[in-house]
């Protein structure tokens, strides 16, 4: 086992660790690692050392990753939570009100975000690694120059997909006709497809074929990856109508299907394993699963420990891969361990009250 | 509780109406209200069998904390007695028997005439809300259905059973009803045969209810209250922090007379900041005496949350001070230097934010003019009326000594309207010798 305590930490040197841990997962000790990257974060980012302090926390009291004090999201709102100088500054989407501020993920060196969100997302959506034409339903990076998941796409494209790929949401707004073509040309040349969408953006396609009672069938190990649920945009519409829109649609069966959770604060992302499963040929029912490189516990909304496997509480991620920023994040999503991840039940919920005090949800629905 | 069918809804509606000719058109106001009392006396009997029921059963259904139910109880019950049930027939109606018969007015006799049926939608689980509504009803001799809520439908339940027990005549014209919202069949049914639906509820629920009432409706919808520590109030800033403490700890906060803020005015013996940490004193020791009922996981979180913003923006160095329960999310105070209202994740969460000077309030509330309830104030009693005043313009419906924020006078107007006066209906007499 490698000792990091041996090298001084410099953003260079930590980062090289983490690059070598991402390209050759197997035999590497997290703990290990992530108490090196804690340290490091300690020592270069102010702000979360000025946090873990009124906590009691420093690198010397600090044991086990597991006790590396986690970072609110709201914190990313408040201050620059960096090491060093930013190679890119990612932004959390605005609320529709537009009240709330907006969540700033400064990353100093995209070259690791780049490796992790691409080696997992291969493992999960293209295990077979062979490039596929991606069809995108996820916004330009002229549309949204600061969003971490266009950031994603955009590398998916060039680094994993064929020259072809392209955007169906840019700044006039989404092409469902041209979607619809693009899906139509993949039929005739029996070329699968690989879409990346935001939820709410496929369901606007649903509908659109509903209401001009259109369905395609998209060759087969055509796949899709969908991400947001269904927050705030569009009808509701739950996981199994989804799914079953999918296949009603666009005829891809579930196991094809794979839902990506992740945030602007976090240069990793989770995926159902569905299809990584399906590559591995094993049955096991869908969840999320985070990369080699990252942890998540539970933990309970109220006192904050470690809930055990199956109970609800709310989800902690720990991402070797936000070594320039925090690599430990309070999320406020609901969720539960399971199997070798772990699955959401719902992400930010509102506090609906009991009695009949106003409540922030209908105020805002009143306005 | 079962849900009734559509037959069975209807059928019991005959009924009341049958019992209301029978046994309420007939019968003296005074007897009415001393029935009531008699039930009521129950309920402040604290060996009394409703009682242990209730105090057995309620925190379950409720939320609430065993301690907070033996708490509560009498102070919901102690209004409905028969001198301040009398005295507010006489304040809405100009005289207690305005119901039995031609009062003398001017220039002719007029008589006050009830509902015939009455459909009384209680929400939310805060125990006894909307109990107000269904004595006033029985008051004015209209046939009462209560639809209660379908989480919390035991206190009505057992104060029904209250009533028959010590008058079944009376009782007969009161039935308790529960079914999950949304239910048109009955819903249709119910409101579009009453005369008056009295509901409270948020507003898309009160939409819902309006749209299918035929009668006469009045909606209490969801409300949002503060308190106002002025000056003078500080000169005992101790005392009043802990009674600003246990208005937002009763009920934990779920009352629309909760308050959600605690406005300091600047300039008093102690600043706004060090009003925050007495508050938290006083809310500790409210843990102690009154503790939290259990809360879901998105409550939590949300209160998480608002420590964590707090946190956050000291850390970032903004004028912030926070204040919590060690373990848990019991209780939360948080200081923040701007004045903006801002809502409370409720169950114990609360702000203290400065008032530099009172005249800046309206302009502070006004994008919650219309969801403004009461206003619980420390001020010395000269300028209580000024006050009280201001607050009024403001479109707040009650002003109160803070501390008695959940304790309000059975004579105070809910929502700004008359309780009694709004269920009846005048006939007036001329060409009497």
């Amino acid at each position: 086992m490698t000792s990091y305590a041996l090298f001084p930490v410099n953003n260079l040197q930590i980062d090289t660790h983490v690059l070598d841990f991402i390209a050759a997962p197997d035999g590497q000790d997290f703990g290990t690692l992530a108490l090196a990257v804690f340290a490091h974060q300690f020592e270069h980012n102010l702000s979360y050392q000025r946090f873990c302090l009124a906590g009691g926390k420093t690198p010397e009291t600090v044991r086990t990753w597991q006790a590396i004090p986690a970072v609110p999201t709201v914190a990313f709102k408040e201050l620059d939570l960096t090491c060093g100088p930013p190679e890119k500054i990612f932004l959390t989407s605005g609320t529709t009100r537009g009240q709330e501020k907006r969540g700033r993920h400064l990353v100093p060196n995209l070259q690791v975000y780049h490796a992790s969100a691409l080696a997992h997302f291969s493992q999960c959506v293209l295990p077979e690694k062979r490039p596929l034409r991606v069809l995108s339903l996820i916004p330009d990076p002229e549309t949204q120059p600061h969003s971490s998941l266009t950031q994603m796409a955009e590398w998916a494209m060039r680094d994993l997909g064929t020259p072809d790929s392209r955007y169906f949401i840019d700044a006039d707004g989404i092409h469902l006709e041209a979607f619809a073509a693009a899906v139509t040309h993949a039929q005739e040349t029996s070329e699968p497809v690989c879409v990346l969408a935001i939820t709410s953006a496929l369901v606007a396609f649903f509908d659109w074929c509903a209401a001009s009672q259109k369905t395609f069938a998209l060759p087969s190990s055509s796949r899709i990856m969908d991400t947001g649920g269904n927050k705030g945009k569009g009808r509701p519409l739950s996981r199994n109508g989804y799914l079953q829109s999918c296949w009603k649609y666009l005829k891809v069966a579930g196991y094809y299907c794979v839902n990506e959770y992740g945030m602007t604060e976090m240069a990793s992302q989770f995926y159902d394993h569905v299809l990584y499963n399906r590559f591995r040929k094993s049955n096991e029912p869908r969840y999320k699963i985070g990369p080699a490189w990252t942890r998540t516990l539970v933990v309970h909304p109220e006192t904050l420990e470690e809930v055990p496997p199956g109970e609800h509480g709310i989800l902690r991620h720990y991402d070797l891969a936000n070594c320039g920023s925090v690599m430990a994040i309070q999320t406020d999503d609901v969720g539960y361990l399971t199997g070798e991840g772990f699955e959401i039940i719902g992400r930010t919920p509102g506090s609906e009250a009991r009695g009949c005090a106003l409540v922030l949800d209908e105020f805002l629905s009143a306005q | 509780m079962p849900s009734p069918s559509p037959t069975d809804l209807g059928a019991r509606l005959d009924v009341l109406l049958a019992n209301r000719i029978q046994h309420l058109v007939p019968r003296p106001v005074r007897d009415i209200s001393d029935r009531i009392d008699q039930a009521v006396q129950r309920w402040l009997d604290p060996d009394s069998p409703e009682r242990q029921e209730a105090e057995a059963r309620l925190p379950e259904t409720t939320g609430l904390s065993a301690a907070m139910i033996r708490h509560v109880l009498p102070l919901i019950f102690q209004e409905y007695r028969a001198d301040r049930l009398a005295a507010l027939l006489v304040d809405e109606l100009g005289s207690l028997e305005a119901l039995d018969r031609f009062i003398p007015s001017s220039p002719c006799r007029k008589k006050a005439y009830g509902p015939p049926l009455s459909v009384h939608v209680l929400a939310g689980n805060v125990p006894g809300a909307g109990l107000d509504s269904v004595i006033f009803s029985l008051l004015v001799k209209s046939a009462t259905l209560v639809k209660a809520s379908s989480a919390e439908p035991l206190l009505p339940v057992l104060f029904a059973r209250s009533i028959q027990e010590i008058d079944p005549n009376l009782g007969a014209c009161l039935s308790v009803v529960s079914w999950p919202g949304g239910n048109t069949n009955l819903e249709d049914l119910a409101y579009g045969r009453a005369d008056v639906v009295v509901a409270s509820g948020s507003d898309a629920s009160l939409a819902a209810i309006q749209k299918r009432t035929r009668g006469t409706f009045i909606g209490y919808g969801h409300k949002v209250s503060f308190s106002l520590v002025t000056k003078e109030g500080l000169a005992e800033a101790e005392k009043t922090a802990h009674k600003a403490a246990y208005d937002v700890a009763l009920y934990d906060q779920q009352g629309c007379l909760s308050p959600q803020l605690v406005y300091v005015e600047e300039g008093g013996a102690i600043t706004p900041k060090e009003f925050a940490s007495l508050l938290a004193t006083g809310l500790a020791h409210w843990q102690t005496e009154l503790p939290r009922g259990p809360v879901p996981p998105e409550v939590s979180t949300a209160i998480r949350k608002v420590r964590d913003e707090a946190e956050w923006q000291a850390l970032a160095g903004k004028d912030i001070a926070l204040h919590a329960s060690p373990q848990g999310t019991a209780w939360t105070v948080v200081y923040a230097a701007d004045s903006t209202f801002v809502q409370s994740p409720l169950y114990r969460t609360v702000r203290v934010k400065p008032l530099p000077n009172i005249a800046q309030l309206g302009e502070i509330v006004d994008p919650w003019r219309p969801y403004l309830e009461a206003v619980g104030v420390a001020v010395g009693p000269e300028r209580m009326a000024t006050l009280a005043d201001t607050l009024g313009a403001l479109g707040v419906s009650r002003a109160c000594p803070i501390g008695t924020m959940q304790l309000p006078p059975l004579s105070w107007r809910h929502g700004g309207r008359p309780r009694i006066s709004d269920l009846v209906r005048w006939v007036g007499m001329e060409g009497e010798k």
